[in-house]
């Protein structure tokens, strides 16, 4: 009886020493992994795709001024148009994709405010305006209202227009003169100065 | 009082029973609930593992992450560009000796080995590389730097670019392995002027930027 007693007790060590053994190995390799893990959601976000067959996009952390950036995921046969102050851009995809899109303004050498956009592989590049007119955005940049998506929501619907950005002239700056003279939309009393609207319409 | 103690000592022993002691005792017990606390924690930690690996897996192609899995072999990345022109790559070099070089004329098509404008060694292990083309009072510089510092130069005249268009060959959006063997092309970009009628919408021009790493001498 003592014998068996022994062998329970021996037993029971041996497969705690294991799995504490296998535990600790699981440990390390699930920290190793977390690290990892943050370190890319710095760069690419955190979404967890439940379903690929919807979109899901989420606001990310450029750390710039006048910088703003997107993980988008597109589900498959999807037909995407993306418009923006300066023009627009089109496409499809066949299967599903993410990406990092991007918005950015940038003073260039010969004082220009300029701007870049990208979106799944194709960018462009353009100009505000005139040496003017760039030089009172670059002043007054600080001050305009921008509105992307809120870092809460990651799922949207397909077929509904989604802002990503909108930059707007508050109240305070509305009647400087610049404005009325400029090519700069109006939405009713509001000067819209950008906004990045995408919509995803499913392929027949 | 001395003689009952006597009659106990001499009283024959009654054979006692023996206590049996049974597998489900205190100590077994918590030996149990420790060998399955411990495999519990292993299989959630293997439970969180596979998610996080699955999250991984798809977060390394979008954040553009360098992957060696052979460092015998090359190994490229080319970084999400955060504006126009931004030609940044990850690379990592094996052991041995490489050089990076860059050719801004005479260029063919993408397979058509070319002459090396400029050259540079470039050392084993993993390197961030950007190319830059800055329009100067003289002309153009065409530049590379390595890990921030310039390592390899280039001066063109303004005549080198004079038309707007071109055509990039520049790939690695995904982590690749390349043999060391051939060279490993980062960037194919001939300028390209409009045709003169309509049959012809381009031409491609023999002036541009080639960047590649081959073995030393090759």
């Amino acid at each position: 009886m003592r014998m068996i007693s022994r062998g329970i007790l021996f037993g029971f060590l041996v497969i705690i020493l294991i799995g504490g053994y296998f535990d600790f190995s699981a440990g390390n390799e699930r920290n190793r992994l977390q690290a990892d893990f943050r370190r890319l959601a710095q760069v690419a976000g955190d979404v967890e795709i439940t379903d690929p067959s919807k979109v899901y996009i989420q606001v990310l952390d450029t750390g710039e001024p006048m910088s703003w950036a997107w993980r988008v995921h597109m589900p498959a046969k999807m037909n995407y148009s993306l418009s923006y102050q300066s023009g627009a851009s089109s496409g499809n995809s066949m299967v599903d994709v993410d990406f990092i899109a991007r918005t950015r303004y940038r003073q260039s050498k010969s004082g220009q405010l300029e701007r870049y956009t990208s979106f799944q592989g194709s960018s462009s590049r353009s100009s505000s305006g005139t040496k003017e007119f760039d030089e009172w955005m670059i002043k007054h940049f600080n001050e305009f209202k921008v509105e992307t998506l809120s870092p809460k929501q990651v799922e949207y619907e397909i077929g509904k227009p989604i802002v990503l950005l909108r930059v707007t002239v508050p109240e305070s700056l509305a009647n400087d003169p610049i404005l009325t003279n400029s090519l700069v939309r109006r939405d009713g009393n509001t000067f819209v100065i950008d906004d990045v609207i995408l919509t995803l319409t499913p392929q027949p | 009082m001395s003689e009952s103690v006597t009659e106990a000592q001499d009283a024959p022993v009654e054979s006692m029973p023996r206590k049996r002691r049974s597998v489900f005792n205190l100590q077994n017990m918590l030996l149990l609930v420790a060998a399955i606390g411990v495999w519990t924690s292993w299989w959630f930690k293997q439970q969180d593992i596979a998610r996080l690996k699955a999250r991984i897996a798809v977060m390394r192609p979008i954040a553009r992450e360098l992957e060696v899995d052979d460092p015998k072999k090359f190994a490229v990345v080319q970084l999400d560009a955060h504006w126009s022109d931004d030609h940044q790559w990850d690379v990592h070099v094996p052991d041995g000796k490489f050089d990076l070089c860059i050719a801004t004329r005479g260029i063919k098509e993408a397979n058509v080995p070319i002459k090396a404008t400029a050259r540079v060694s470039i050392p084993p292990g993993r390197h961030r590389l950007s190319l830059d083309q800055v329009e100067t009072d003289k002309g153009w510089r065409v530049s590379v730097r390595q890990d921030g510092n310039e390592i390899l130069g280039v001066d063109e005249p303004k005549e080198w670019r004079t038309s707007t268009g071109s055509s990039t060959v520049s790939g690695y959006a995904k982590s690749t392995q390349l043999p060391t063997e051939k060279p490993m092309m980062l960037m194919h970009r001939r300028f390209t002027k409009t045709g003169a009628n309509r049959n012809v919408w381009n031409i491609q021009l023999e002036e541009g930027v080639v960047l590649w790493i081959v073995p030393e001498g090759q």
